[in-house]
């Protein structure tokens, strides 16, 4: 029994190399701020406390860094999906998802309790708020991670869910205890997500990357070149639709709500967000219109389209609609915002998500311009990639 | 199987295809022919959806192509085209590369894994079939790229230029078999492009020649005879077609330098 505990606590923690170099970085900055502490001791207590400050927040951090890297490697290594080699093996075994993973769980558990708990009490005490900081950032690099597993295997409303608790803990960053407490109760929510995503059933089913290429893997088709990568049966999946679209938008707006609300009042200019907020539009829009056309080009030549009187091909043109749409309402927003003397941290988080979802509502969708688009296939430009293509 | 009415096509203002009417039917072999730059490969890769005509349409099986997302794709599922120059991932071994080609097709992985090891073997890369793709010469990276085309078990070939870039004697000779076999033994429909008439006289049911963005000719070698008012080769029917003149200049070239000589 007791060997059997001891068995699965080794399994879910990372190799002893890097456990013992994380102790030895840490040994190294708790060494470095006791030597100072007991030189520093004669000193007045202000700058006794400023001189040694430095020492106790690389401690923190130190720990933090830690409780962050073991969230990493929890997922990175114990989750199929993360760990490649590790799916491959799984597949050829009886294993099924009613029962435990045979390398260790990747579900959070007692081990990340007291793996946390230590980090915590290493952390220190150089503000009330220290020995929390390793549980926040175990916390949130879990739940990034857990997005990540969640957008693969396709749980949207778990996953939206989770980036909104993830917004609202930046929101109240300022007392991070509230924080804290935040992302632990988002924990039911990635318990819930990741014990879902371990059903291979929800599992993509191509690899991402050429070097898994195997008969039990479909490649990305975008992967086997020219013309297999750009004709092939299989193009890009459709990524969003009409709830993810307004689930993204409302979320870009949360987060740039949640952000900038830790900026000093006095640096944030209400005004002239005008210009600035239509140039970035137009480079986020330009953006969109280089990625849909750099490989589908425009069936004639811009001289060509002059000469022969066609100036505006509708199929190929349709590219460039919602980009001028989203920009000119960027544009039309902000000087509402403005005249109405909105305050910026409700307004500019608005336009943002009108911008996001127009960018993303209004079509086409990269999958129905590759199939319907009236464009030209332009081959050329997969010399991008001439590193890992060769013409015959 | 394939519908190609009044196609344009046009990259700048120099029209490359001029109102091209064609049909080709299930389980037939076609080979376009023609001078180099006249329209063979703007018109596979009409056919083939790499380009969008200015005007016309082109239909496979009866369905538009880019007319809708379930049409092109169903149009590609049964579609594959190898352009006379395509990009291989380098790094990948053969059996690799074409593994994945057939996966992409939703070949069942039993079939593929047999096919795979058949095509190997029939374009002499048995051994090559496990080293990386960028070790292969030139006539090797041909094969393989023309063995990802048939390892699709796509009932039609689109192969701009299939018997260039290389391709030995053995290889030439398995590759025409391999398509005559596919069209009389499943069914399959073929268009070719080739540059040489003699390659094509044996090969094809029918004959396309392009000049200049138009079809000049479409029909068996017989009919074109008839057509060019000629009883020689196909390459004779093509000069006459395409070059009336050269015959003559050639018979002008000799008969001045014999008269020079006396």
């Amino acid at each position: 029994m007791m060997r059997r505990t001891i068995r699965s606590v080794l399994r879910v923690l990372p190799p002893l190399w890097t456990i013992v170099t994380f102790l030895s970085c840490y040994l190294a900055v708790w060494g470095l701020a006791e030597f100072f502490r007991g030189v520093l001791s004669g000193l007045p207590p202000h700058t006794f406390a400023s001189l040694l400050k430095p020492f106790l927040v690389i401690e923190m951090g130190t720990a933090t860094v830690g409780a962050a890297l073991f969230a990493f490697w929890r997922i990175r290594s114990l989750h199929p999906i993360a760990n490649w080699e590790y799916r491959q093996w799984l597949e050829r075994t009886p294993w099924t998802p009613d029962r435990p993973l045979p390398m260790g769980s990747v579900l959070p558990g007692a081990v990340d309790v007291a793996v946390v708990a230590v980090l915590c009490w290493m952390a220190g005490d150089v503000w009330w708020f220290s020995s929390f900081m390793p549980l926040l950032g175990y916390l949130v690099v879990l739940i990034i991670l857990s997005c990540v597993i969640l957008g693969f295997t396709r749980q949207r409303a778990v996953l939206y869910s989770l980036l909104f608790a993830l917004g609202l803990a930046i929101r109240l960053a300022a007392s991070p205890l509230f924080s804290v407490l935040i992302l632990a109760a988002a924990l039911p929510l990635v318990l819930l997500g990741l014990q879902r995503s371990l059903d291979p059933k929800r599992w993509p089913d191509y690899a991402l990357s050429l070097q898994k290429l195997s008969t039990d893997a479909k490649p990305a088709s975008k992967e086997l070149g020219w013309p297999f990568g750009y004709l092939g049966p299989r193009p890009a999946p459709r990524l969003v639709c009409w709830p993810d679209t307004l689930a993204i938008s409302l979320l870009i707006g949360w987060f740039l709500h949640a952000l900038p609300s830790h900026a000093d009042p006095r640096e944030v200019n209400e005004h002239g967000m005008v210009g600035f907020a239509v140039v970035l539009a137009g480079i986020i829009a330009l953006c969109r219109v280089v990625g849909y056309t750099v490989k589908h080009s425009a069936p004639i030549s811009p001289l060509g389209r002059l000469l022969t009187g066609r100036w505006i091909i509708p199929r190929y043109d349709r590219v460039f609609v919602a980009s001028l749409w989203a920009v000119s309402a960027v544009f039309v927003a902000e000087v509402l915002v403005e005249s109405l003397a909105v305050p910026a941290a409700v307004g500019q988080p608005a336009v943002a998500a009108l911008f996001a979802f127009l960018l993303l509502a209004i079509g086409p969708s990269y999958r129905n311009w590759q199939l319907t688009g009236g464009h030209r296939i332009n081959p050329a430009n997969i010399r991008s990639k001439a590193g890992t293509y060769l013409e015959v | 199987m394939i519908q190609l009415e009044n196609v344009v096509q046009h990259y700048g203002v120099r029209p490359v295809l001029t109102g091209i009417d064609l049909n080709v039917a299930r389980g037939e072999l076609v080979c376009l022919l023609g001078p180099n730059g006249m329209g063979k490969t703007t018109l596979l890769g009409v056919m083939a959806g790499v380009l969008m005509p200015q005007k016309g349409s082109v239909k496979i099986d009866g369905m538009e192509r880019r007319s809708s997302e379930e049409n092109e794709l169903a149009i590609r599922r049964k579609t594959v085209y190898l352009p006379d120059h395509p990009w291989l991932p380098k790094n990948r071994t053969g059996r690799e590369f074409l593994i994945a080609v057939g996966g992409l097709y939703d070949v069942d992985p039993e079939r593929l894994l047999d096919h795979v090891e058949r095509l190997l073997k029939l374009f002499d890369l048995a051994e090559q079939g496990d080293w990386p793709i960028r070790s292969y010469s030139n006539g090797q990276q041909k094969k393989i790229a023309l063995c990802s085309a048939l390892v699709t078990d796509a009932p039609l070939l689109l192969l701009d230029e299939p018997f260039a870039g290389g391709l030995d004697p053995s290889g030439i000779l398995a590759l025409k078999r391999v398509l005559k076999r596919l069209v009389t033994d499943r069914q399959a429909t073929v268009v070719l492009s080739a540059p040489v008439p003699e390659l094509v006289e044996e090969l094809a049911d029918r004959i396309v020649i392009v000049h200049h963005g138009e079809i000049v000719g479409y029909d068996t070698l017989e009919q074109l005879r008839k057509q060019a008012d000629c009883e020689g080769s196909l390459a004779d029917v093509y000069q006459k077609l395409v070059h009336p003149e050269s015959l003559d200049n050639i018979e002008a070239y000799f008969g001045d330098g014999e008269e020079g000589a006396a």
